[in-house]
């Protein structure tokens, strides 16, 4: 019979194994972090609930042409738009497209985004897309958001978006 | 004898010392894990206009005025809701079939409002805010508009809340003018 074996007291032994776990879990974490992205955020806030906050305005240009080319926008919220994702919705087909804002009167794109309180014009070539069988063209709102450090768009896919009236 | 004063002399830690390890390294971890989360939680939503900002288009005015230049409305704005407005965005249309969406110029001597130099549609009163009750009336440029005509107004309140210009999206109306 062996009296004087020694070993680890338990406090130890329980130190030990809470710090094999959290050096384990940080490991982990930080391999993980490699393959899962990083969500984007505006303001410090996640961006997808800064998309529920836009609120703009958007209403055609009528022309001498029967289809509308050019649309008007204005941001009526306190959320800058970077841009805008324009859903036309033709028998069996919806195509996306993107467009940044321009001054109304001087055709400039505006760079900096639509700002709260401006309005800008965007075109959009109806003729491309079967002309004749749009059914529905909606509006939704791009947002520029942040990634970690990098800058990075944001369609706000959750924003019910604004109807155009065709 | 032997076995006993080898049993009694058998060191470790004391009770007091283990608890303690244990309650620290607890903390540790909970605030590790509550840093973590923080960062996670949303934040609070910024300020937004409170509900009962109203503005309302009292009367306009169109040309001939008397020391108003050519291309000029004069808007007559009260303020009907219960809390103070700031300033306000005011857009034109010379089409009445397109949305008023070209910012028109402050255009009063002296100036009653003034364009916020960073977002230049803002339109900022230059004294005190407009109460509620109040109203007075403010003219503004539509020269930048071809052709020189007007046929559709849309005004919106503006809130000054927490060193920040509030646009009370609720507040917008809209106006059928006829100026030339």
């Amino acid at each position: 019979m062996r009296i004087n074996k020694r070993g680890l007291s338990p406090v130890i032994t329980t130190v030990l194994l809470i710090l094999i776990a959290v050096v384990l879990a940080i490991i982990i974490l930080l391999w993980a972090r490699g393959w899962i992205k990083q969500a984007i955020t505006k303001d410090d806030r996640p961006i997808e609930n800064v998309c529920r906050e836009v609120s703009f305005e958007v209403g055609p240009v009528p022309h001498a042409q029967p289809l509308l080319d050019e649309i008007i926008v204005s941001n009526t919220g306190n959320i800058d738009i970077y841009s805008f994702s324009i859903e036309i919705e033709t028998p069996g087909k919806t195509e996306v497209l993107e467009r940044r804002a321009q001054d109304i009167l001087t055709g400039i794109e505006i760079t900096s985004g639509l700002g709260k309180g401006a309005s800008g014009k965007f075109s959009v070539d109806f003729e491309l897309t079967e002309a004749g069988k749009v059914e529905r063209v909606t509006v939704k709102p791009v947002l520029e958001g942040m990634r970690g450090e990098v800058k990075e768009r944001y369609v706000c896919a959750n924003h019910p978006g604004v109807e155009l009236e065709i | 004898m032997r076995l006993e004063k080898i049993s009694k002399n058998k060191k470790a830690l004391s009770e007091i010392i283990s608890y303690a390890l244990l309650i620290l390294i607890a903390i540790v971890i909970a605030t590790a894990v509550f840093v973590w989360v923080w960062k996670l939680v949303d934040k609070p939503e910024p300020e937004k206009c409170p509900d009962g900002v109203s503005v309302v288009i009292r009367n306009f005015r169109c040309p001939p005025m008397a020391g108003a230049a050519a291309g000029t409305i004069e808007l007559t704005l009260a303020n009907q809701g219960r809390f103070n407005i700031s300033g306000f965005v005011v857009k034109g249309s010379n089409n009445p079939s397109i949305k008023a969406a070209i910012s028109l110029n402050p255009n009063d001597l002296p100036a009653k409002l003034i364009k916020e130099p960073t977002l230049n549609d803002l339109n900022i009163l230059t004294t005190k805010d407009l109460g509620p009750g109040d109203e007075d009336s403010y003219k503004f440029s539509y020269s930048m508009l071809t052709p020189q005509s007007l046929s559709k107004i849309s005004v919106v309140a503006i809130r000054n809340q927490s060193e920040e210009w509030i646009i009370c999206t609720t507040s917008l109306v809209g106006q059928d003018v006829s100026c030339s």
